[in-house]
């Protein structure tokens, strides 16, 4: 490129951890600044959609857009960086996945708004005002409205490639970035990261027996447990059987443990079914009274099985709503 | 729901609950087995969560799912496997808006036509109360 | 390459064809692209059907073929075979189940047609994910390895090295014959015990094909079926087998002596020598633990003393490893520790004694030279036999031994035989008398024998206590009144338990104890003689508490089922349908080692390895894998997701 390359980010419904992700490329970053020409950045520059929108198509080299799609706008706003970019990355696991934001699947949306904005018990709303909704004799512009589901960028535009974590670690935010202005990029539709699970490389694989058994799942605000040793046999939940490596176990470092942030392997396209496969063998029971009981002490199971994935899910958090 | 005929997924394994439902019909007896698709699989342990969740998403009405009885399975604990799912699984189709009532696990012995016959049967019922499965 | 299917649906006379709308049938299987080929045929299974079934395969070189028709259950295997006579692998064919689970219970023809079409569109769309499977073989070692060398062991040994295969005979003891050869007569027809195992154990230890070591416990078995490397320990004895005859003169020399392990413990022996009179092989050992030359001592008296050179001080334990094929468990029993409750007065007040005891007494070369008598030496004026010592109640052991009522009135005879004055009791609560031969016996003992039976309301409302020298047994009878007798001798018939370390044999062998402490059976009704592991047997009462018959039966039946697995130079046949582990997925989570009821899978470094020679192909593990690494042959995820989509439309 005779030209320094064009790099865009932007944020959909995000909670900005992977803005800080780039800033936490720290020294790199400088380096990368000088390296690229920063053309579209809401939380870091002033660049407005209309400067966007004047870009010849592809003009963009490499767009990274982070967070998951629950407005209109933010729909609009990711086709438009598709057609102004030459690669697209999904940057963090709201992006890739969903994402927390994707809880917001096992409810409908005006249950949510509802709650949020009427049934909270601090809230004064005495006209029941939601936003998304036109107010006469308002000054105020229209908020944009909420999807009835969260999705993610793929099931929106076109997704060349995934930077996963909640928020993804600045290695690979920095391996992707270079891959790209390297032009080195691996096969299209690739998720940075490991192949394989996070057990694969965890520092306390060792202590993990081959027959667990368990007579009640803990909670860890409940529990001691000894952090030389894998959580599972002490009956805490780490979802590392089931989830993607590459984070350097940092959770796990810092005597937490997994909580699945990196999604699934490409093999298992509902990442709570391959967590619920492992857990269930875990119940040390036969019978169907016991299984109940030992699984009753997962108080959320739907929440802690897809916590980051549910609109990646099967089901998508509630695709049939029983009367 | 007037009309409404619900169409079930039902996991058999193949060493007895596939041979009960061959009993059923064998044995002629009468039942809803027009709403019912049958799918053979070796244990009921076979049965991948996923395997429940996509026959939802494709839109079954129901999935019901048949092994040994406890003590019988050919491979041993392939149906207790199977069983240590299912709790699991009808708090997931709970919190993702299907009634749990939709999916089932049992056991029918490989001579009991007469249990595959009244075990579909009453999932038939039930879905027929339920109505269809609404999708998004 | 594209498919080419063929579909084939058989009529089954008026079965399916006027059942439902054959036109439609045939038109929704044309429906589907890669269809090369639709057929409808009368009767698919008979000669004609299967003759046409072949030619059509290769005439149209289909690639896969979909059966709709009858129950798989019924054909599938007939028409893997004709796949097969047309050069097409067995397992490209896919069976709608369109009689047993459509038109057999669906009247309305419209109703069944609709089913038959799904059931059909599943079928289609799973058999291009059908594989080629290939059925795979392992060479097998035919040899096996017997863990006891009692009755049931010896039979075993006996029934498999008839048949031309080496047999490695194991034996903690220094003896072999186990219980049965410590007893002196057999009930029901009083035959010398001795006389009986005589035999059998002389053929055990010269048979070409057996080879038995004695002092020698199982440390390890790894393997699997055909393919077992079992590692063994060999104590020392100290007496070199081949030269030793048994002769005698080493104990006459030595000056230790103590009481000897076997016959309970009652008779005496010395620090060198042969475990009991009549003991086979007739070989003497050293026990180190009282020995003086193995405290510290200069003592050389056996080595001087014996005629033959037998003595080896030098010899050490050694450590073999046994290459076999099957492994059969038939460590024994061991008895109930009447000890544990003190009811039974065993250790604190005088002459009582078990049962194993008293078969001591009465043995011609035991401690007493078949004399029954009491601690000090005198007869006894009467004698109570207790049944259900541990037996038939929650508190210890729930089951009942079936073999202790029937020597118990062997003993009873016996005693009657020897003392016929003496006062001969039974304290019962129901007898136990299975058997073809048993009531006889009963009837004997009872029109000759004199016994006074007390009834019992309960196995274990009976108590032991001392009074003025003698014993006195108080016991509730039937209707609850309380009575109470004196007795100069007690006789306790102990419940049969699980021998003294079956758990770390279990534990060895990595197969299960039932709830009960025996061997867990893998199908108690119709496979009682394997574990729950393939290749690992048992017999006798390490599966159980049984008679000797039944012992001997078992040890067969372990033979039959080995040499029906397993034949010389012929190679092992293995599960087509196994499951397997891709590499490049498996990250090592270990979840689904403990999830596969027959231990074949193993770890490897950093992940997981399934041994195909024990997979059953149940699918468990693929369904509990958390990355989906593992495939079921034949019902992978991709062929069962096809199948779904089929029958949903």
């Amino acid at each position: 490129m005779s030209e320094k390359p064009k790099i865009a980010f932007y944020w959909c419904s995000s909670c900005g951890g992977c803005e800080e992700s780039v800033i936490d490329l720290s020294e790199d970053l400088l380096e990368l600044a000088g390296r690229v020409d920063i053309v579209f950045w809401p939380v870091a520059i002033d660049s407005r959609r209309k400067d966007l929108e004047a870009l010849e198509n592809g003009e963009i080299d490499l767009c990274l857009i982070n967070g998951a799609i629950r407005l209109r706008e933010q729909a609009h706003m990711a086709r438009l960086l598709r057609w102004k970019s030459k690669v697209v990355i999904a940057h963090g696991t709201c992006a890739h996945l969903g994402g927390i934001v994707g809880l917001g699947n096992f409810h409908s949306a005006e249950e949510i708004l509802a709650r949020s904005y009427k049934e909270v018990l601090t809230v004064k709303n005495p006209g029941g005002i939601l936003p998304g909704v036109s107010v006469e004799d308002s000054e105020s512009p229209e908020l944009s409205r909420l999807f009835d589901k969260v999705m993610a960028l793929d099931q929106v535009i076109d997704v060349d490639y995934y930077i996963p974590g909640c928020p993804p670690p600045p290695e690979l935010v920095g391996e992707a970035v270079w891959a790209a202005l390297d032009e080195r990029l691996p096969e299209k539709g690739t998720v940075f990261g490991d192949r394989k699970a996070l057990c694969h490389t965890c520092p306390l694989l060792k202590s993990k027996p081959e027959k667990i058994r368990l007579k009640k799942f803990r909670r860890l605000h409940e529990t001691e447990w000894d952090p030389g040793k894998c959580f599972l046999p002490q009956g805490l939940i780490c979802l590392g059987p089931a989830t993607r490596g590459g984070c350097d176990s940092r959770c796990i470092r810092a005597n937490m443990p997994c909580r699945g942030c990196f999604g699934p392997l490409e093999t298992m396209e509902d990442h709570g079914a391959g967590i619920l496969s492992f857990i269930a063998t875990m119940i040390d029971a036969d019978r169907e009274k016991e299984i109940r009981r030992i699984t009753d002490s997962i108080p959320d199971p739907g929440g802690l099985f897809y916590r980051y994935s549910a609109p990646h899910s099967i089901l998508g958090g509630g695709k049939g709503i029983d009367i | 729901m007037h009309g409404f005929e619900p169409k079930i997924i039902v996991f058999l394994c193949n060493w007895c609950s596939y041979e009960g439902a061959d009993a059923a019909g064998r044995g002629r007896r009468e039942f809803p087995s027009g709403n019912l698709r049958e799918i053979r699989v070796m244990c009921s342990g076979r049965v991948d969560p996923r395997f429940i969740l996509e026959a939802f998403r494709m839109g079954a009405d129901g999935v019901l799912i048949l092994g040994c009885a406890p003590g019988d399975c050919h491979y041993k604990i392939g149906n207790i496997e199977a069983l240590k799912r299912i709790p699991l699984l009808e708090r997931i189709l709970d919190q993702n808006g299907i009634k749990c009532d939709r999916m089932r696990f049992n056991s029918v012995s490989a001579g009991d036509g007469e249990k595959y016959a009244r075990i579909s049967g009453e999932m038939v019922e039930t879905l027929r109360g339920l109505g269809p499965l609404d999708h998004v | 390459m594209p498919q080419r299917i063929g579909v084939y649906i058989c009529e089954c006379g008026p079965n399916i064809k006027d059942a439902l709308h054959m036109a439609e049938l045939i038109e929704e299987a044309h429906g589907h692209k890669d269809v090369v080929r639709v057929r409808s045929f009368g009767f698919l299974c008979s000669p004609d059907g299967e003759e046409f079934l072949k030619e059509d395969i290769q005439t149209h070189k289909l690639s896969c073929v979909v059966m709709a028709g009858c129950s798989p259950k019924e054909n599938e295997q007939r028409f893997r075979d004709v796949l097969k006579s047309a050069g097409l692998n067995p397992f490209l064919l896919q069976v709608a189940n369109i009689r047993e689970q459509c038109t057999w219970v669906i009247q309305d023809k419209r109703e069944a047609t609709h089913k038959a079409r799904e059931l059909l569109r599943g079928a289609i769309k799973r058999v291009s994910l059908n594989e080629p499977l290939e059925i795979e073989t392992i060479p097998c070692c035919a040899d096996v390895l017997v863990v006891g060398a009692g009755v049931a062991g010896s039979s075993t040994a006996l029934a498999v090295a008839r048949k031309n295969r080496k047999v490695y005979l194991i034996e903690k003891a220094p003896c072999i014959g186990g219980k049965v050869a410590e007893h002196e007569d057999l009930y029901p027809d009083m035959a010398c015990a001795s006389c009986v195992m005589e035999s059998q154990l002389d053929e055990v230890l010269h048979h070409d094909n057996i080879e038995v070591l004695t002092l020698t416990e199982l440390i390890e078995v790894k393997g699997f079926l055909g393919n077992f490397v079992a590692g063994v320990r060999q104590k020392a004895r100290f007496v070199d087998m081949d030269a030793c005859i048994g002769c005698g003169a080493c104990f006459e020399v030595c000056p230790v002596a103590v009481p000897g392990l076997f016959m309970e413990g009652m008779a005496s022996r010395k620090a060198i020598h042969v475990p009991y009179a009549g003991a086979l092989p007739n070989v003497a050992l050293i026990d180190e633990d009282h020995c003086l030359r193995f405290q510290g001592e200069s003592c050389r008296a056996c080595l001087e003393g014996c005629p033959f050179g037998a003595i080896q001080y030098e010899e050490i334990e050694e450590i073999r490893e046994l290459k076999v094929g099957a492994v059969v468990v038939a460590t024994g029993f061991g008895s109930f520790d009447p000890q544990k409750d003190d009811r039974y007065g065993y250790g604190k007040v005088g002459n009582v004694i078990t049962s194993l005891e008293f078969e001591q007494l009465v043995n011609s070369a035991g401690p007493t030279e078949g004399k029954i008598l009491l601690a000090d030496g005198r007869p006894p004026r009467n004698i109570a036999f207790i049944h259900c010592v541990g037996s038939r109640t929650e508190k210890f052991n729930e089951y009942c031994s079936g073999v202790c009522c029937l020597y118990t009135l062997k003993h009873a005879h016996q005693a009657r035989q020897q003392l016929p004055e003496a006062g001969i009791s039974q304290f019962h609560s129901d007898l136990c008398l299975s058997g073809k031969d048993a009531q006889g016996f009963y009837r004997k003992v009872l029109a000759e024998d004199r016994i006074e039976f007390s009834p019992m309301l309960q196995p274990d409302v009976i108590e032991l206590g001392t009074k003025s020298g003698r014993i006195m047994v108080t016991h509730t009878d039937p209707s609850g009144r309380v009575k109470q007798k004196e007795f100069d001798m007690v006789v306790l018939a102990m419940a049969m338990e699980a021998g003294e370390g079956t758990e770390g044999i279990a534990r060895t062998l990595d197969v299960k104890l039932g709830k009960n402490g025996f061997f867990q059976e893998a199908d108690a009704r119709l496979d009682p003689v394997s574990t729950v592991r393939e290749g690992i047997f048992m017999a006798g009462c390490a599966q159980g508490p049984k008679d000797i018959p039944s012992s001997v039966a078992q040890g067969h039946a372990a033979a039959g089922r080995i040499m029906g697995k397993l034949e010389p130079g012929e190679p092992l046949e293995l599960e087509p349908m196994a499951c397997e582990v891709d590499p490049e997925i498996c990250s090592g989570c270990l979840v689904c080692i403990d999830q596969c009821a027959f231990k074949a899978i193993d770890r490897v470094d950093r992940g997981v390895s399934i041994n195909e020679a024990l997979c059953r192909g149940c699918g468990v593990c693929a369904a509990s894998c958390p990355v989906g690494a593992i495939n079921a042959r034949h019902f992978s995820n991709g062929a069962i997701f096809s199948e779904l989509r089929g029958l949903m439309g």
